[in-house]
C-alpha cells in the first residue's frame, strides 16, 4: 500500500478531499501517457489525473504543432484529444481513466516534448489562411506526395487497419417529452413535465446529472424561493419520478424533422421520436483572444471549477483571473476559500461596475485587483510563467505605457458565455444578438420546442428553475398532458447581472488563436475578409473555423465579433453560421450500428455449401455461381441433365376476372387468348417504351394466373403492379407475392424427362405435356407446379414446389438423376447456356434506354392491341426505326474473350477512335468452342449478318463479326423434343 | 416412380437450428427444434430474459377482397375488426386484406371453409395459403420489447401496441409482419416475413439480443410456457 | 426524420416509404395525343415550389400507394389520403 504522502508526491496538484468530488481516493490505479506511468483514482478522467500529476502539455496543435493544454475541461475544445489504445481522438477531459490504459499524445513527431514539426511555425508565413486552397495545388502530379506529407503533419490520431470491429448498435426510443441537458433547468423541466403525466427522456453528456451545480457556487438571487437548488435533492427527485428515464454520458447530436432526435451513448446510437423538446443544453464559456492565448496554463473558469470540485485537482499554484463580470469574482472567492493563491484579479470594468458580493471579502484579504485592466499576453514557452496586463484609458484603448507583468502559473479567463442553442436552431428557432448582454439569445421557437437555463441566457438558478418548470409544463401540455401555462414565467424579478464581454480580442504582436482546432488566428480572419470572404458562411468555409472537433463551441461567437468588426457591421447583421448535426463528434461505428445487410438465401442454401458451391451475390440473394467447373456444368446440361436452383425467380399470383385485361395492359404482347394450362413469355415496358422486365406468365385455371419475373426485378415488378392496380387498373384483380412460397428448380438437358418420370405419375410425353405448358404434378410425393420452359435451350422443366419441401424435392431429383449423370449447375453455366441461345438478360444486355425494337424483341410487340404501357412511345419508335440494335457476335480469334462493357470502335481520320457501341455479354462457348457475345451496334452495322467490327481491348483491337439468330440450335428443336 | 422417402417439411431456420445444436421433433410433417439445451433452462430464459423460437409451421393464410370482412364474419362468427387489430388469430392488415394464423396443419381446413363460403357468397375473394413462404420467429420474454426497439422503429409499448395487434413495418431493413401475442403475462411477438430472409432476421435478433442473454428455445419449452 | 401518415397503418418513419413522384394520370386515350402531348405526360413535371400532391408507397408496410399533399419547400406534409378515382 502506498501512503497518502506517496500519493501526494505522485499527484502533487491534488487538493484535500472534500464534498462533491467524484473520485475514490481509497484506490489508486496506474496508467501510462506517452510511455510514462502515472497514478489516478477511480473517477478521474485522463486529463484530471494528468493535471494532478502536474502534466500541462496534452497535445500539439493541428497546423503549427504548438503545445496545448487543458482549456475547457468540458469535452468541447480540441486541446486534450489523445489516442487511447486503438481509439483516436478521445477527449482526455471526459474519458474516465482505467487501470492499465495506454494513452498517447496525438499529432506529435517524434514526441510530445520535442515535436520537430513545431518548426512549421517558423515557416508559418507560408501557411496563410486558406493554404489548402492556395498551395500544394501545382504541379498536380505531386499531389500524392503533398497529401502524404500533409496527412502526416496534420494527423489527428491513427486509425489502425487491423483494429477489430467494435460492437455498435442502435435503439429507437419513443417519448412524450425530451429534455436535453440535465442541469438545474433541465431537471426542473423534466420533473414538471413528468408530474403532468408525460413520459420524459432526460439526456446529459456528463456522467451525472446536475450541470453546473456540480461544481459552482449557485448564484443567489435577492428573493428567496422554496425551490431547492441543492443538486443532491434535485437528483433524488428525479430518481423518485417513474416517468423520467435518465440517459447520462449521452450527447444529443441533432434535431431532425418531426421532432426526431439523434443521440449517442457510448457505442449505441439512439434515435428518438418525441412530441416536444426542452433544450437545456447550457452554454459554452468563451475564450478570450490575446497573444499566446493557447499557452498551456491558460484555462477557462469552468475548467478550473470542474478540476477543483469534481476531481480535487488544482491546475496551478499562482492564479491570475481575467474577467469582465461577476463570474470571475465567484471563481476568485471559490479558489480563495480553498486557500489558493489568487495572484490577481484583472477586471476590465470600473470598480463601481463590480457588484460581486465577494468583492469586499477578497479585497480585505489582500487579493490584488486591477480594475480597468486587460490581459495582453501569456508569458512562457511551453507553460504559463506569467502574464502581461495593461490599463485601459478613458476611450477604452489599451494604454501600452501601463504594461506590467505579473508572475503566475495559471491564467483563468472568465469573460462570458455562448448559449448552446444548436438544437433549438435546428428545430427552427430564431436567435438575435442582445447587445446589452453581448450574447446571441433565442427569441422564438416553433411550437413544442422550449429553451431554458443558460441556453436561454438565464444564469440565476432561481430563475432557471422557475422558467424551466413553466417550459416543462408547456412541453407536457403540447404532448397532451395537462394545461398550457400561458402566464409569463414567475421569474423572481432579477435582472440577469452577468454580461458577456464583447471585447473578444486584444491586439498584440504574437499569435492569437480564434480557432484552436485548425490553428486559425485573428489575423487569418482579417486576411480572409480582406481577400473577400467577408460573409460569415464564406469565412467559415475558407478559414475552416468552426469546422474542427469543437464544431464552433469555442470559436463561433468570437469569429462573428471579429467578422462584424472587420466589416464595420453589427453582430446582428453578421449573423451566425448554420448549426448542423452532429453537434459533437461521433464515431462512424456508432452511426453504422449493428451490421444489418439483408441476405436472402434459398432453402437449398446449406446443400449448396455442402457441395462446395462458390456463392455469388445477386441482388439480395446468395446464389451458387458454380460448383467448381462451370464449363463442365454447361456441357452436362447440353449432353445429359443438370439441375439449377432458380428459387429467387419472382413469382406472383394474379386472381380475378380482371387479370387478362391487366396483362394486356402491362405486357407488350398478347394475353387474352392464352388458354388455361399454357405459358407465354412476356415483356413489360414502361410508358417511355423502355424494357422493364421479362419472364413467363402461366394461365393456371379460370381466374388464376401465375407470373414469374427476373430474380432481381421481383420487388420492382411487384411494386409496379401494385401501383397500376391501386391507381385505377385494379378492378377484379388480386395480387399476391408467392416468390418465397415456391422454390423453383430447373431440370435441364436431354435426360430431364427421364429423371422426372422416375418421380411422378404425370404423363410427361411431349404430346401430353408439350413445350410452353404448365401442369400440376406430384414430384416425389409433393404437389408441385411443373412448367415446361427453358432458358438453356435444352428440353427442360421448371419444378415449383412449396418451400418447406424444397430440400426433399431437390434431393429426390438429384437421386433420380444419378443414373443419368445429373450434376448441379450454377449461374455461370446458365449464363453460358443462355448466351449460346442468344437469350438476353434484362438489366445486363439492356439498360434504361433500351426499347424492345432495338433489343431484338420486336416480334413480341403487338401494336394492334388497343392500349398497353409503352404503346404510344413504341409506335413512334417503330415509325422512326431503331438507331442501335442489340445483336450477337462471334470473335474472329477463338481465344479472346472481351470483357463485358468494352467499347466497340472505329478509327477516325485523325487516328482517334470513335466509340460506336459496347459489349454487354461475352463468354467462351464450350459447345461451339468459339467466343460469342451480345453487343449494341449502330443499326446499319448490326443489321448485316457477318459484318466485322472492332472491340477495343486492353492495349489492342480485336475483331468480331455480327451474328444473327441463336448461336446454338437456332430453330429450337431441342426444346421441343 | 419412386417415393422412397416420406416428404418432410423443413423450415427456413432448419440449418440455423442445426448449427445451434438443436435436437428435432416432428409436428404435422414439419421438422422443428425440440430442445437446444434443456427445457428447464429454456423456459427460465423465456420467463426471465429473452428467447427466440421457430414457429414457421403455424398455418398462414391471406384473405383479400372488398368483402373479405363479411365472408370472415359469416364463416367464423367474428365481430368487426379495426385495421391492425386481431381476434382468434385473424388480423386485419388493410380494409380489404386479412391475415389468419392457425395452429400447424389447420390451415387447409380453414382455407377450405373460407373458399366454400366465399364461393357461396359469389363475392370476389382470394384466399391464399402462404405458410411455406413466411418464416415465423417468436420473440418471448420480459426483454422482448427492448430487443425489438433495437431493430425496428415501431413503438412497442403495450399502450401503443397492445396484445393481438398486427403491424407491418421495417425490421432490420426487411419488411415484416409483427404480431403481439403475449403468453399470459409474458411479452411475446411473432415476426413473420419472407422465408428467404428468415435466417438473416434470426441472426440479427440473436446478435441484438446478446446483451439480454437471449437463447433459442424448442417445442418442449414452448409447450410448457403455453401450459403455464 | 419525416413522419408520414399511411392512411392504413398510421404514422410511420418516411424510411418505410418510397416516393412515387407528383400526381399525374395516364391519359385516358393515349392514341389521341399529339407527340407534344405525349411527351408532356412523360417528361414535363410541374416541379412547383409549393404544396403539391404526390404518390407515396408504403413498401415496408401494407403496400398501399396513397397521396400526400406536401410542401416542396418546407417539406411539411399537409395531409395524406387514399387514392380514389376522382383524384385522377
Amino acid at each position: 500500500m502506498r501512503t497518502e504522502q506517496d500519493t501526494l508526491t505522485i499527484m502533487p496538484n491534488r487538493l484535500q478531499a472534500k464534498q462533491g468530488e467524484v473520485i475514490d481516493r481509497s484506490t489508486t490505479i496506474r496508467f501510462t501517457f506517452d510511455g510514462r506511468e502515472y497514478s489516478a483514482h477511480p473517477g478521474d478522467t485522463v486529463a484530471s489525473a494528468l493535471t494532478a500529476a502536474g502534466v500541462k502539455v496534452l497535445s500539439r496543435s493541428f497546423k503549427y504543432h504548438r503545445p496545448r493544454g487543458l482549456l475547457c475541461c468540458a469535452g468541447h475544445c480540441p486541446n486534450c484529444l489523445v489516442q487511447i489504445g486503438d481509439e483516436p481522438n478521445v477527449r482526455a477531459c471526459t474519458r474516465p481513466v482505467e487501470a492499465g490504459m495506454e494513452v498517447q499524445a496525438q499529432n506529435v513527431w517524434p514526441s510530445l516534448k520535442r515535436d520537430l514539426l513545431s518548426l512549421t511555425e517558423l515557416g508559418s508565413r507560408f501557411m496563410p489562411v486558406g493554404f489548402y486552397y492556395k498551395t500544394f495545388i501545382r504541379p498536380q502530379k505531386l499531389w500524392p506526395l503533398y497529401e502524404h506529407t500533409l496527412r502526416h503533419a496534420a494527423g489527428l490520431g491513427e486509425a489502425h487497419i487491423d483494429t477489430p470491429p467494435g460492437e455498435f448498435d442502435k435503439q429507437y426510443l419513443h417519448t412524450d417529452v425530451v429534455v436535453a441537458g440535465g442541469g438545474p433547468a433541465g431537471i426542473s423541466a423534466a420533473l414538471t413535465a413528468a408530474e403532468a403525466g408525460a413520459q420524459v427522456l432526460l439526456f446529459d453528456e456528463n456522467p451525472t446529472l446536475g450541470g453546473h451545480l456540480r461544481f459552482t457556487i449557485p448564484l443567489e438571487s435577492p428573493s428567496s424561493t422554496e425551490v431547492s437548488k441543492d443538486s443532491p435533492e434535485l437528483l433524488e427527485a428525479v430518481n423518485q419520478q417513474p416517468n423520467i428515464t435518465v440517459f447520462t454520458d449521452t450527447s444529443v447530436l441533432g434535431w431532425y424533422q418531426d421532432n426526431w432526435l439523434c443521440a449517442v451513448k457510448g457505442t449505441r446510437l439512439l434515435k428518438i421520436r418525441t412530441k416536444s423538446m426542452v433544450v437545456a443544453t447550457g452554454a459554452y464559456e468563451m475564450p478570450l483572444i490575446f497573444d499566446n492565448n493557447d499557452l498551456p496554463g491558460v484555462m477557462l473558469g469552468g475548467a478550473v471549477q470542474r478540476l477543483v470540485h469534481l476531481f480535487g485537482v488544482l491546475p496551478g499554484k499562482q492564479v491570475v483571473i481575467v474577467t469582465a463580470n461577476e463570474d470571475g469574482w465567484d471563481l476568485a472567492a471559490d479558489l480563495h476559500s480553498l486557500g489558493v493563491n489568487v495572484a490577481a484579479i484583472v477586471d476590465e470594468r470600473e470598480p463601481n461596475a463590480c457588484a460581486s458580493p465577494y468583492r469586499d471579502g477578497l479585497v480585505n484579504a489582500g487579493v490584488p485587483v486591477f480594475y480597468r485592466h486587460i490581459i495582453l499576453e501569456a508569458i512562457g514557452s511551453s507553460a504559463v510563467r506569467g502574464v502581461m496586463i495593461a490599463r485601459l484609458d478613458e476611450h477604452s484603448k489599451i494604454s501600452r505605457v501601463t504594461t506590467q507583468s505579473l508572475q503566475c502559473d495559471l491564467i483563468v479567463t472568465s469573460i462570458g458565455w455562448t448559449p448552446a442553442t444548436e438544437l433549438a436552431y435546428m428545430a427552427g428557432g430564431k436567435s438575435e444578438y442582445n447587445s446589452d448582454r453581448a450574447e446571441i439569445l433565442p427569441v422564438s421557437t416553433p411550437p413544442g420546442i422550449y429553451v431554458v437555463g443558460r441556453a436561454a441566457g438565464i444564469h440565476v438558478v432561481d430563475s432557471q428553475i422557475t422558467e424551466a418548470q413553466q417550459a416543462g409544463s408547456n412541453a407536457a401540455a403540447f404532448a397532451g398532458f395537462g394545461e398550457f401555462d400561458e402566464a409569463a414565467a414567475q421569474s423572481p424579478g432579477v435582472i440577469e447581472p452577468r454580461r458577456t464581454s464583447d471585447r473578444v480580442c486584444v491586439p498584440g504582436n504574437k499569435k492569437r488563436f480564434v480557432c484552436y482546432c485548425e490553428d486559425v488566428t485573428d489575423q487569418d480572419v482579417e486576411t480572409a475578409i480582406a481577400e473577400g470572404y467577408d460573409s460569415i458562411e464564406l469565412l467559415k468555409r475558407y478559414s475552416t473555423i468552426s469546422m474542427g472537433p469543437c464544431q464552433g463551441a469555442m470559436c463561433s461567437m468570437n469569429t462573428i465579433h471579429l467578422c462584424a468588426r472587420a466589416n464595420g457591421s453589427t453582430v446582428q447583421e453578421t449573423g451566425t453560421t448554420t448549426a448542423r448535426p452532429p453537434i459533437t463528434p461521433v464515431t462512424l461505428g456508432a452511426l453504422a450500428g449493428q451490421n444489418m445487410e439483408p441476405v436472402q438465401i434459398t432453402p437449398i442454401h446449406q446443400w449448396h455449401l455442402d457441395h462446395s458451391a462458390d456463392m455469388m451475390v445477386a441482388g439480395l440473394w446468395l446464389r451458387p455461381n458454380h460448383y467448381g467447373n462451370p464449363v463442365a456444368e454447361a456441357l452436362c446440361v447440353r449432353n445429359r441433365v443438370g439441375l439449377i436452383d432458380v428459387s429467387p425467380l419472382g413469382k406472383l399470383q394474379l386472381t380475378g376476372p380482371g387479370v387478362p385485361e391487366l396483362l394486356e395492359r402491362i405486357y407488350i404482347n398478347q394475353w387474352r387468348n392464352l388458354r388455361a394450362g399454357r405459358v407465354r413469355y412476356g415483356v413489360m415496358c414502361n410508358d417511355e417504351g423502355v424494357v422493364l422486365n421479362d419472364g413467363v406468365c402461366a394461365h393456371l385455371r379460370d381466374d388464376t394466373w401465375y407470373m414469374t419475373t427476373t430474380s432481381t426485378g421481383a420487388t420492382t415488378v411487384f411494386e409496379w403492379l401494385q401501383w397500376w392496380l391501386q391507381s385505377g387498373w385494379g378492378e377484379g384483380v388480386h395480387l399476391t407475392d408467392l416468390t418465397d412460397n415456391y422454390s423453383a428448380f430447373n431440370v435441364a438437358g436431354p435426360q430431364s424427362r427421364a429423371v422426372l418420370e422416375k418421380l411422378t405419375d404425370r404423363n410427361l410425353a411431349n404430346k401430353a405435356f408439350p413445350y410452353m405448358r404448365i401442369r400440376s404434378a406430384r414430384i416425389a410425393g409433393v404437389l408441385c407446379r411443373l412448367l415446361r420452359i427453358g432458358f438453356t435451350g435444352e428440353l427442360s422443366y421448371e419444378v415449383h414446389c412449396p418451400s418447406g419441401y424444397a430440400v426433399h424435392v431437390w434431393e429426390a431429383l438429384m437421386d433420380a438423376g444419378r443414373e443419368f449423370g445429373i450434376a448441379p449447375f450454377g449461374v455461370e453455366a446458365q449464363r453460358i447456356l443462355r448466351l449460346e441461345k442468344g437469350h438476353i438478360i434484362v438489366g445486363q444486355d439492356t439498360d434504361a434506354m433500351s426499347d424492345p425494337l432495338s433489343a431484338n424483341m420486336a416480334w413480341a410487340v403487338k401494336l394492334d392491341k388497343p392500349d398497353f404501357l409503352g404503346k404510344p412511345s413504341l409506335m413512334r419508335i417503330f415509325a422512326e426505326g431503331p438507331k442501335q440494335l442489340l445483336v450477337g457476335f462471334k470473335m474472329v480469334e477463338p481465344d479472346v474473350v472481351p470483357a463485358e462493357g468494352l467499347q466497340i470502335v472505329v478509327p477516325e481520320m485523325d487516328g482517334q477512335l470513335e466509340i460506336i457501341g459496347w459489349v454487354t455479354s461475352s463468354r467462351f462457348s464450350p459447345t461451339l468452342e468459339e467466343v460469342i457475345g451480345l453487343c449494341w451496334l449502330p443499326t446499319e452495322i448490326a443489321s448485316q449478318n457477318g459484318t466485322s467490327f472492332s472491340i477495343r481491348m486492353d492495349g489492342h483491337i480485336a475483331e468480331a463479326r455480327v451474328h444473327h439468330g441463336a448461336f446454338y440450335d437456332p430453330d429450337g428443336e431441342r426444346l421441343r423434343m | 416412380m419412386s417415393t422412397s422417402k416420406t416428404p418432410i417439411k423443413l423450415t427456413p431456420l432448419h440449418a440455423t437450428a442445426q448449427r445451434l445444436g438443436a435436437t428435432f421433433t416432428e409436428q404435422r410433417r414439419w421438422r422443428i427444434p425440440e430442445v437446444y439445451t434443456s427445457p428447464e433452462a429454456e423456459i427460465a430464459a423465456a420467463q426471465e430474459r429473452l428467447a427466440l423460437a421457430d414457429e414457421t409451421p403455424n398455418g398462414k393464410l391471406l384473405i383479400e377482397g372488398d368483402q373479405a370482412e363479411s365472408v370472415l364474419m359469416s364463416t367464423f362468427d367474428l365481430g368487426s375488426l379495426q385495421i391492425n387489430a386481431g381476434r382468434n388469430g385473424i388480423y386485419r392488415l388493410r380494409n380489404d386484406l386479412f391475415f389468419i394464423s392457425t395452429p400447424p396443419g389447420r390451415e387447409t381446413n380453414v382455407q377450405k371453409k373460407l373458399t366454400t363460403t366465399s364461393a357461396a357468397s359469389e363475392q370476389f375473394i382470394t384466399v391464399t395459403e402462404v405458410t411455406h413462404g413466411r418464416a415465423e420467429i417468436r420473440v418471448i420474454g420480459p426483454d422482448s420489447q427492448e430487443l425489438l426497439s433495437k431493430v425496428c422503429g415501431l413503438d412497442f409499448h403495450p399502450s401503443v401496441f397492445p396484445n393481438e395487434t398486427a403491424k407491418q413495418s421495417s425490421l432490420a431493413k426487411t419488411t415484416q409482419l409483427i404480431i403481439r401475442c403475449d403468453i399470459g403475462k409474458l411479452s411475446a411477438f411473432s415476426i413473420i416475413g419472407t422465408q428467404s430472409l428468415g435466417p438473416y432476421v434470426w441472426d440479427i435478433l440473436m446478435e441484438a439480443g446478446r446483451e439480454f442473454g437471449v437463447v433459442p428455445i424448442g417445442r418442449e419449452a414452448l409447450l410448457a410456457l403455453a401450459d403455464n | 426524420m419525416l413522419l408520414l401518415t399511411c392512411p392504413n397503418c398510421g404514422d410511420r418513419n418516411v424510411s418505410e416509404f418510397h416516393f412515387g413522384g407528383e400526381l399525374s394520370s395516364r391519359p385516358k386515350d393515349p392514341s389521341a395525343l399529339s407527340d407534344a402531348e405525349w411527351a408532356n405526360y412523360l417528361y414535363m413535371h410541374n416541379n412547383v415550389m409549393d404544396a403539391q400532391t404526390e404518390w407515396w408507397h408504403h413498401n415496408a408496410g401494407c403496400g398501399l400507394w396513397f397521396l400526400a399533399d406536401r410542401h416542396t419547400q418546407t417539406n411539411e406534409v399537409i395531409k395524406t389520403y387514399p387514392y380514389t378515382k376522382r383524384d385522377a
